[in-house]
């Protein structure tokens, strides 16, 4: 997938976490960005994640994540 | 005392199980506790009417005891409950023994959480009663 197709790929996901239709992410998208993007969301984001493009992150990756542009390239990576 | 698994202390395949039993005084304590005193849980005329033998215990009470054995146990206080699913398959009813079967079916290292699958089971038996999996945090200092 190339990181345009993965942002879509993640908004959708994120819509259907959050339940919030209204949700547009971009590379400088933050938890601070969505009401309940909270340490437990987070939790659950990277779980659906790693389901949905069927790899698994290791503890240090996911804790290095700034924003929604570390998290396109960190999949970017990790699927090839 | 409660146990305290750390998550490197969790392995795939690690088993726990709980004995319980719900007596007549329980399941009048839930329904005043839940609210949720529908006749097949609060007159046992009605639940024989309806093709039960007995009151039928709530399937909550039972999710009691998973929450018992996930928080005492596996992986004990350490444990943050994040999402649950069951199944129901058959009635329990006051005073019957059962057995809660669980296993660890995957541990999550990018967010320090493990899966568990469970059983519920007639001790006597073995009838099937419920199944179910959890997705837990190990939330410890």
């Amino acid at each position: 997938m190339t990181k345009q197709s993965i942002l879509v790929k993640l908004t959708e996901l994120f819509i259907d976490f959050f339940d919030d239709d209204l949700i547009r992410l971009n590379e400088k998208s933050t938890a601070g960005d969505i009401e309940d993007w909270d340490s437990l969301a987070q939790v659950g984001l990277i779980l659906l994640i790693e389901k949905e493009f069927k790899f698994k992150f290791n503890a240090s990756e996911v804790g290095n994540l700034e924003n929604v542009g570390a998290m396109i390239d960190l999949i970017f990576i990790k699927q090839l | 005392m409660n146990t305290n698994l750390k998550f490197d202390q969790i392995h795939v395949g690690q088993t726990a199980n709980l004995i319980e039993k719900f007596s007549t005084e329980d399941l009048d304590a839930f329904i005043n506790l839940s609210g949720d005193n529908s006749s097949i849980h609060s007159s046992k005329d009605d639940a024989i009417k309806k093709g039960f033998n007995n009151r039928v215990i709530h399937g909550a009470m039972i999710v009691s005891k998973i929450s018992k054995l996930i928080g005492t146990v596996l992986p004990g206080d350490s444990a943050l409950l994040l999402s649950l699913e069951f199944d129901f398959q058959k009635p329990l009813y006051p005073e019957q023994l059962f057995e809660i079967t669980s296993k660890v079916s995957e541990k999550h290292y990018s967010v320090n959480c493990i899966s568990i699958k469970f059983k519920v089971s007639l001790k006597d038996d073995s009838t099937k009663i419920a199944k179910g999996s959890a997705l837990v945090n190990i939330n410890y200092d």
